[in-house]
């Protein structure tokens, strides 16, 4: 096992700056600047042709699960205040978290196949709450042309819901990309980019013991037709995310016939796939990223799962500006619109006793912004409003 | 008294002086122990007509002090035994004294084992005898089969949900060149749909109109158990050689709000095994064989279970030996030497890959070193042991298998050692009172799919070390028997603390690693009474109150109950009698305090559950009509967010031992019994 002093290279490594965050200029550079009608993360809609500064995030909500993945519950915390509204309500033991639009969709995935609607900060009880159908195992969701888009990693669709009722309205039919064990093409996560979605299908060849991966696509979604308009080969194992007002997708992807393992750039606008990053040569598997106007960080566990590693990268250039390693158990990191990423980590497999909870960077500096925040149980994954 | 019983238990050959064509061997476990005659803390459940035809194996144990059963369903669903708060591994069962999993290397499927082919249950909760050569951490349950008293029995069964049972047994005595041999042959056959209904909020705790109540499918199984056995007899020694056979097919049903529909599974197991036991003035030498193969096929083409298709073969085989000595030198001391050699092979096939991994195999010695000495005209005995364990992992050192993530720093060979100690008072001036007191160390190694993975869901740890743990126990015992009934009257104290233990640790999704992350404490108190009066009324009472404590460093379970270990643990069995042709049985069990999660976010409501018979007997024949769960409390009302003190709202919740594991409501089965008085 990895000794303390790995702790200790991530305190050295990462300066603390302090206990509370301030809505620093940093975070505002990489406000966002939407273009017409285009409804942000942020949960701003603008006018034509105006460019203005979006509203700051201020609430984290926080999925959390108990060690022996009985029960999840939900977290909020206040972001200026850096205090937590614990155990608000139940989940499954395999939750995760979306915020959009003055909403927050709470989908509970695997065994459990459902997805609830609260309005944010009202955690009385969901507006409504739907099940997906049997080993649907629901994996994001995201607004598009007023309907609720849901990937089901079980299921040869997305499902299409009414955003006010959760009730079935279409499918978007994916089954020309399954995989050949015929189960589904696995659809995991969803990004929006100028009306459009993109979704992640990992392709997933699940007759294997752990499953390896037949490929692995970024599929372009239109939203009123409900149909699939283009698509990118990306490597197996397919994790996208968000390069906000950029008109990119960032596709995080395993090594595959001639795509080697790392990240990618997929312009939506001129329907190019570009290798960003090549984690194979870094000696790493780089799992998710939080990206802030260039600058992004990445969470990876090393390939022979010895650590977990936490990096800064410049987008612009591809380049890995540093890294650490922990025995933390890294299980995400989210970005807000404060220029801040959000890292989670759980009881960890590789040390117990090393730190787990929330912690807060700043994505530009590359700085640790505070001690991490325990929870009654382990984070898993944030979503910002 | 006490070194000339201990004697006798040690020579059950030597107790026999029935001459003739009716002689009696004792059955393969020897004289029934007496619980007032040792240390330990022993519970000896006979089979006999005080069960219901809709008693097994599980629903026994239930009714042991400190025991907890936890069902994944109705009759023939998968049931294991937890004792004093223990993990299932952590209790060791054997078959006349053979190992089933030996060192907790699996967990016993109690739904395996019919009762239709056991003489008694022996349930040792703390300080197991030296004999077993096991120290585990949850105490040992033997299962012991039919005595051959001559005779033969044949029973039919039917139920609800197409349940139904058929046994046959049949007893033979004999003479072979002027030795006695008995033959037993044992059959019992169980088939049932288990498609009984249950209540579903299909996963949606806040959306009512989705709520129904659906029928358990593919809950089928069938199975069929074989035993045989022969034993010959000579005036100083025996010779019994037994084969017991499984062979069970069964469907996956999965969680309630999640079925599967079509993953089936498919068990094999043969146990064989061979003893000699030679006895001598002062001196009993006894020595066992046996191999236990099993073979699992579990079958999920339609990914049903998370974890892929899977069509996977698993063989196991435990090949062992061991020779049990003791000496009565003087009739204040007797020494015991124990000495254990085993093997265990393992090997999985990937059928629907037409891949075979690497074979494991590995092998165990144990040596127990132990005493009895009598003091003070034999009203106090100390029975002190000392037990060496040994794991030899060196075989499989260089197994590098996918489903294994920790290499580096492999334990080649455990070696450990463990005391153990037991204070038996019984005083003359209090007779019937027996005090007992015993304390020592425990063990359980990690077993090897904690080691190399499982079938997907589990990665390997070579890094896991023994789960150990530290016990002790107080108690007392009165037994009276008079002329017109009996009173036995257990009470004990216990405190169990567990280190080490092995918990799963998910990194992944879909995938856990095993880690020696916990530590619990259990403490309790535990009662049992049993009597019977005048002829028509006999009664069982198990009563356990638990406090647990988990003291592991996971935030949300530090200084939490542990799941599924209950405050209160009631069970009630009571028969009314009339004569020799009229038994009617009732049974009553309340859990209360029992929490499904580590965090103790979910308290199960109390469940009382009702259970009755009606017997008319008639000579050899009997009829009953038997009834489990007669309120039919199939659901129970929940706080829907247990979390937030303004939403108070209950939902209902299905009845479970498990999350997600419905358990049936009222459950009918008739059956019809022939049994001839057994020769005596």
């Amino acid at each position: 096992m990895k000794s303390s002093s790995l702790y200790l290279a991530l305190s050295a490594g990462l300066v603390f700056v302090g206990c509370s965050k301030d809505a620093t200029d940093d975070a505002t550079d990489s406000g966002i600047t939407a273009d017409s009608g285009m409804t942000t993360d942020s949960g701003i809609t603008t006018d034509s042709g105006d460019t203005e500064e979006p509203t700051l995030q201020s609430t984290a909500v926080v999925t959390t699960v108990a060690s022996d993945y009985s029960t999840g519950s939900i977290a909020a915390v206040d972001m200026d205040a850096w205090t937590a509204s614990d155990e608000l309500f139940v989940t499954s033991s395999d939750p995760s978290v979306v915020a959009e639009d003055g909403w927050v969709f709470q989908i509970n995935r695997y065994g459990h196949d459902s997805v609830r609607k609260y309005s944010a900060g009202d955690w009385a009880a969901p507006l409504w709450e739907q099940s997906m159908g049997e080993y649907s195992n629901p994996q994001d969701v995201e607004i598009c042309n007023g309907d609720l888009f849901v990937s089901l990693y079980g299921a040869n669709h997305m499902a299409v819901v009414d955003l006010e009722t959760g009730v079935s309205k279409g499918q978007v039919d994916l089954s020309a990309f399954a995989d050949t064990d015929g189960v589904s093409p696995e659809a995991a996560s969803i990004v929006e980019v100028d009306g459009k979605l993109y979704v992640g299908l990992q392709q997933m060849d699940t007759t294997q013991t752990y499953w390896a991966s037949e490929g692995g696509k970024v599929v372009e979604v239109d939203c009123a037709s409900m149909a699939v308009t283009q698509s990118w080969n990306v490597g197996g194992n397919t994790n996208l995310m968000a390069w906000p007002d950029s008109g990119k997708v960032i596709a995080g992807a395993e090594a595959f016939g001639d795509d080697t393992a790392g990240l990618y750039v997929i312009d939506t606008v001129a329907g190019t796939k570009t290798q960003l990053v090549d984690s194979a040569s870094l000696g790493v598997n780089i799992l998710d990223v939080a990206v802030v106007g260039d600058k992004a960080m990445a969470v990876s566990v090393k390939a022979d799962w010895s650590a977990y590693v936490l990096s800064c990268m410049d987008l612009s250039t591809g380049t890995i500006l540093s890294s650490v390693e922990t025995d933390s158990y890294l299980t995400s990191i989210s970005a807000n619109n404060r220029g801040e990423a959000y890292v989670t980590a759980g009881s960890s497999w590789i040390d117990p006793s090393a730190p787990s909870g929330l912690a807060v960077y700043d994505v530009e500096s590359c700085t640790a912004k505070g001690d991490w925040m325990s929870f009654s149980m382990y984070p898993t994954s944030v979503a910002f409003y | 008294m006490f070194f000339l019983s201990t004697l006798l238990l040690l020579s059950p050959v030597v107790a026999d002086d029935d001459p003739g064509e009716d002689f009696v061997v004792e059955g393969q476990g020897g004289t029934s122990p007496d619980p007032s005659g040792t240390a330990a803390s022993l519970s000896v459940i006979p089979i006999d007509q005080r069960l219901s035809s809709a008693d097994d194996l599980a629903s026994l144990l239930d009714g042991v002090p400190g025991a907890v059963v936890r069902r994944l369903g109705g009759l023939g669903d998968f049931s294991a035994v937890s004792i004093r708060g223990s993990s299932f591994r952590q209790v060791q069962v054997f078959l006349d004294g053979v190992p089933l999993n030996p060192d907790g290397a699996e967990v016993v499927n109690l739904a395996q084992l019919p009762l239709s082919m056991l003489e008694r249950v022996e349930v040792y909760r703390s300080n197991a005898p030296p004999e077993f050569g096991a120290s585990p951490l949850g105490g040992v349950v033997n299962l012991v089969t039919r005595s051959s008293k001559k005779g033969q029995s044949a029973s039919v069964a039917l139920g609800q949900y197409n349940t139904g049972r058929v046994g046959l047994s049949v007893q033979e005595t004999g003479v072979l060149r002027a030795m006695k041999t008995a033959t037993l042959m044992s059959a019992d056959a169980f088939v049932t749909q288990g498609d009984y209904a249950y209540f579903s909020d299909n996963g949606t705790i806040y959306n009512t109109d989705d709520d129904s109540r659906l029928q358990r499918i593919n809950n089928d199984k069938g199975q069929f158990n074989g035993l045989g056995r022969w034993e010959l007899r000579g005036d100083r020694f025996r010779l019994s050689v037994l084969d017991s056979v499984l062979i069970r097919e069964n469907g996956v049903p999965g969680l309630g709000t999640h079925p599967a529909e079509n993953t089936r599974l498919a068990t094999r197991r043969n146990l064989a095994s061979s003893q000699l036991e030679w006895v001598g003035g002062d001196w009993h030498l006894a020595g066992r064989a046996w191999r236990n193969a099993s073979q699992e096929i579990f079958e999920d083409l339609q990914a049903e279970n998370g974890l892929g298709l899977q069509w996977k073969q698993d063989r196991i085989a435990h090949t062992g030996l061991r020779l049990h000595s003791a000496w009565v030198p003087v009739n204040w001391f007797s020494p015991s030497l124990t000495l254990a050699a085993r093997t265990e092979a393992f090997q999985r096939t990937d059928l629907y890959n037409n891949e075979e991994q690497d074979p494991l195999a590995r092998a165990a010695q144990k040596a127990v070193l132990a005493a009895n000495l009598w003091f003070f005209q034999d009203q106090l005995t100390l029975s002190p042991a000392v037990q060496w364990d040994r794991l030899d992992s060196r075989r499989i050192h260089d197994a590098r298998l996918p489903q294994t993530i920790f290499v580096q720093d492999f334990e080649d060979v455990l070696s450990v050692f463990n005391p153990r100690s037991g204070l038996l008072w019984t005083p003359a001036a209090l007779e019937g009172i027996a005090l007992k007191a015993n304390v020592g160390r425990y063990l359980r190694p990690p077993s090897l799919d904690e080691l190399f993975g499982n079938q997907g869901s589990v990665h390997g740890n070579t890094e896991l070390v023994a789960e150990k743990g530290f016990q002790w126990d107080a108690g007392a015992r009165f037994a009276r028997q008079a002329r017109k009934g009996t009173l036995q009257v257990d009470l004990s104290y216990f405190q169990n603390q567990a280190d080490n233990k092995i918990v799963l640790i998910q990194n992944s999704q879909r995938t856990s690693v095993p880690l020696n992350f916990g530590k619990a404490s259990v403490r309790g108190v535990e009662f049992g009474l049993s009597f019977s009066a005048l002829d028509w009324v006999e009664s069982q009472s198990s009563l356990t109150w638990s406090q647990s404590e988990n003291r592991s460093d996971q935030v949300d379970a530090v200084g939490k109950r542990l799941p599924r270990v209950p405050e209160w643990d009631l069970v009630q069995n009571t028969s009314l009698l009339w004569g020799d042709a009229v038994r009617l049985g009732h049974s009553y069990s309340f859990t209360a305090g029992n929490y499904w999660d580590v965090g103790n976010v979910f308290l199960a409501p109390h469940r009382a559950l009702h259970g009755a018979f009606l017997r008319l007997i008639k000579g050899p024949v009997s009829l009953e009509a038997s009834v489990l769960n007669l309120g039919d409390l199939t659901e129970v009302l929940m706080d829907r967010n247990p979390y937030s003190e303004e939403d108070n709202t209950l939902i209902l919740h299905p009845v479970t031992d498990f999350i997600g594991y419905p358990l049936p409501g009222r459950t009918w089965l008739f059956s019809f019994k022939w049994q001839p008085k057994q020769a005596a």
